[in-house]
C-alpha cells in the first residue's frame, strides 16, 4: 500500500499533451507568422502596406486597356503632359467604377453610361491637376476610352469605346 | 525518401545562425533598397489630393487628419534625411527596438498617401511590411526577455530577423498564388495562355503614354503563344509554381538559393515578356534575403581574414562611399553637393530595372576605386591596431 506522502504528484495533462508541443511549435515557427499574413491580406486586400496582390489573377479571353485621347479621338501623350502612365489611368477608373457599383449595387462592368461618364469626369479634374502641377496644357476637352482586345476563334480583335468626354 | 521531406521543411523548426558580419551587411543592403524606396520625390510632391484613401488614410480620414502634408517639398526633404539618418543606426544596429518601428511607420505613412490616389502600386508593400515584421521580431524579443537592448542584436534576434524576413517574402508570393486560385477558381494554370492578350496590352500601354512612334502591331511573341497555348501554359504555368515552393526557402538556405535564383529569373522573364513590368523591390530582396548574397560575402571574408581584418575591410570599403565624391568627375546635372551624390549612389540600384550598365560602370568605377583603396587602407590599419595589441598584451 502506497502511502499518501509517498504517491508521485499528479501529472498536468497540458503539460505532457501533445498539444502543449503542438503549441509550443506554433509559438516559435515563423509558420503562425506566414499564416497569419496570408489570412490578414487575404481579408484587407487593397489596404496599403496589405495587398492580396491581384494583378494578373485572372487571365481570360478578353482584356482591356484605357485611351485618354483630345476631341478628334487623337491619343494624347499622357505621361508627358500628367505624370500619370497609361496603365494608371485604367486602374482609376476600375477603382472609381468598382466604388460606384458597389454604391449603386451593379458590377462595375454594367454601369449605365451616365455613371461611366461621371466616372470619366473625376479622372479628366484628377488629370488636370496633374498637369496644372507640371505646368502642362491639356487639350480642351478629353475624351476617356476603353479598348478591348480579345481572342476569338484564332484571330485578336481591338473594339474601342467612348466611357466619357468633356 | 523521409529525410528529403524532413530536410524540405527542417527550415520551419530550427532557426537559422547567423554571424554578425552577415547580419551587418544584410541591415546595409536592406537600408539601401529602403532608401532607394524614397527617391520619387517627383510623384509624392503632386500628391496634393486623397481621392482614394487606403490602409491607415481611411481612419486617419475619420479623425480628420490627413497624409497630403507629405506633399510638401521641405517636409518631404525632412522626412527622407530623417529616414537616412534612423536607417544609419538601423546598419549599425543601435536602438532596434526604438529605431525599427519608428521606421516602418515613417515608411508606411508616404507610400498609404501614395496608394490613396487611385492607382494602386504593388511594389513598396514589400519593403514597408519587411520594415514592420522586422520591428516585430526585435519588440517581441524585447518584450519576452524584458530588457530594452540598444546594443547590436544578439545570436537569437539575428537569426529571427533574417527567419521573419524570408517569411515575409514568401508570404507576399504564397498570397499572390492563393489570390490567383481564388480568383480564377482554380483554372489560373488552364487560362495562363492567355497572358498572351497582356502582352499586346502592355505594348499598347507603352505606345499610349509618349505617343512618339508609330503605332505598334501585335508583337509576333504574343501571337505565337496565343497559336501555341500548351507551351504559353508550360511558360506562365511555372511561374505560379515557382511562388507557391518559395515556402520551402523558410530556413533552408539551399533551397533558399536556389528559389532566389529561379524567382529572379521568373521576374527577368516577365520583364522582358510583358515589356518593362520590374518588380525590382522584390528583385533586390530576393537577392539580400534568399539567395543570401549578405551570407555569401560573410562566408567569403571569414575564409580569408580574422575577424578584426574583416571588420577593418567592411569599414574602410564604407568609408570609401562619401569620400568618391571628391575623386568623382563632376555630373552637374546628376548631383552638387555630397547628400545628393550620395542619393544618386543609392539610385544606382536603379540599374537592375533598366539594365543599362554602361552609364552604371560610367558612375560607379571611381566608387569602386575609391572603396577598394579604403578597404586595403582599413586592413592596413586593423593590422597595425593588432600588432598594438599583440604587443601591449606580452608587455603585461
Amino acid at each position: 500500500m502506497v502511502s499518501p506522502q509517498t504517491s508521485p504528484p499528479i501529472a498536468d495533462p497540458f503539460r505532457t499533451s501533445p498539444l502543449r508541443t503542438i503549441l509550443k511549435w506554433v509559438c516559435s515557427t515563423p509558420i503562425t507568422i506566414l499564416a497569419l499574413y496570408c489570412v490578414v491580406s487575404l481579408l484587407l486586400e487593397e489596404n496599403y502596406p496589405f495587398s492580396h496582390y491581384p494583378m494578373y489573377s485572372n487571365p481570360g479571353a478578353d482584356r482591356s486597356y484605357y485611351i485618354v485621347a483630345d476631341s478628334e479621338g487623337q491619343p494624347i501623350p499622357i505621361v508627358d503632359l500628367t505624370g500619370i502612365t497609361c496603365p494608371k489611368v485604367g486602374k482609376m477608373y476600375r477603382k472609381k467604377a468598382v466604388e460606384l457599383g458597389k454604391r449603386l449595387k451593379l458590377s462595375s462592368s454594367s454601369l449605365p453610361p451616365e455613371q461611366q461618364q461621371k466616372v470619366g469626369e473625376e479622372i479628366f479634374a484628377q488629370l488636370r491637376l496633374y498637369a496644372k502641377q507640371l505646368n502642362k496644357a491639356l487639350p480642351a476637352k478629353l475624351v476617356l476610352q476603353k479598348v478591348d482586345v480579345s481572342y476569338r476563334d484564332g484571330k485578336v480583335s481591338e473594339t474601342p469605346e467612348v466611357l466619357a468626354k468633356e | 525518401m523521409k529525410n528529403v521531406v524532413k530536410w524540405l521543411f527542417a527550415g520551419w523548426f530550427r532557426r537559422p545562425e547567423v554571424g554578425p558580419m552577415e547580419s551587418f551587411i544584410s541591415r546595409l543592403f536592406f537600408a539601401l533598397i529602403v532608401l532607394y524606396t524614397l527617391r520619387l520625390d517627383n510623384d509624392f510632391l503632386r500628391m496634393t489630393t486623397e481621392p482614394n484613401p487606403v490602409g491607415l488614410l481611411k481612419l486617419l480620414n475619420q479623425f480628420g487628419f490627413h497624409l497630403t502634408w507629405l506633399a510638401n517639398p521641405q517636409t518631404y526633404d525632412t522626412w527622407r534625411w530623417v529616414i537616412t539618418g534612423l536607417l544609419g543606426c538601423y546598419v549599425a544596429g543601435c536602438a532596434l527596438p526604438l529605431v525599427l518601428p519608428v521606421l516602418a511607420v515613417m515608411h508606411v505613412l508616404p507610400f498609404t498617401l501614395f496608394n490613396s490616389q487611385g492607382y494602386t502600386h504593388h511594389g513598396n508593400q514589400i519593403v514597408s511590411l519587411m520594415l514592420m515584421v522586422q520591428a516585430g521580431c526585435v519588440l517581441w524579443q524585447a518584450i519576452r526577455e524584458k530588457r530594452f537592448s540598444l546594443r547590436p542584436p544578439d545570436a537569437v534576434l539575428r537569426g529571427w530577423l533574417l527567419w521573419q524576413s524570408v517569411t515575409l517574402i514568401a508570404g507576399t508570393y504564397f498570397v499572390s498564388v492563393i489570390t490567383k486560385l481564388i480568383v480564377s477558381k482554380g483554372q489560373w494554370i488552364w487560362k495562363s495562355n492567355y497572358f498572351a492578350l497582356d502582352m499586346i496590352k502592355t505594348e499598347r500601354q507603352t505606345w499610349l503614354n509618349r505617343v512618339d512612334h508609330p503605332w505598334p502591331g501585335i508583337p509576333s511573341d504574343a501571337l505565337w503563344m496565343l497559336d501555341h497555348p500548351w507551351t504559353a501554359r508550360l511558360i506562365f504555368g511555372s511561374g505560379i509554381i515557382m511562388e507557391a515552393v518559395c515556402i520551402l526557402a523558410i530556413g533552408n538556405r539551399l533551397l533558399g538559393l536556389l528559389i532566389g535564383i529561379s524567382l529572379i529569373i521568373m521576374h527577368r522573364s516577365i520583364d522582358a515578356l510583358m515589356g518593362g513590368v520590374a518588380f525590382q523591390y522584390n528583385e533586390l530582396l530576393d537577392f539580400t534575403y534568399f539567395i543570401g548574397v549578405p551570407f555569401g560575402i560573410a562566408w567569403a571574408l571569414e575564409k580569408t581574414l580574422s575577424e578584426r581584418l574583416r571588420w577593418g575591410l567592411v569599414i574602410g570599403a564604407l568609408a570609401g562611399a562619401p569620400l568618391s565624391y571628391f575623386f568623382h568627375p563632376p555630373h552637374p546635372s546628376q548631383f552638387s553637393t555630397p547628400p545628393e551624390y550620395m542619393l544618386c549612389m543609392v539610385n544606382s540600384l536603379g540599374v537592375w530595372a533598366s539594365q543599362e550598365w554602361r552609364p552604371f560602370f560610367a558612375f560607379t568605377y571611381p566608387i569602386m576605386i575609391t572603396c577598394a583603396s579604403t578597404a586595403t587602407v582599413g586592413v592596413g590599419i586593423a593590422k597595425l591596431i593588432g600588432k598594438k595589441d599583440n604587443l601591449s598584451i606580452r608587455e603585461n
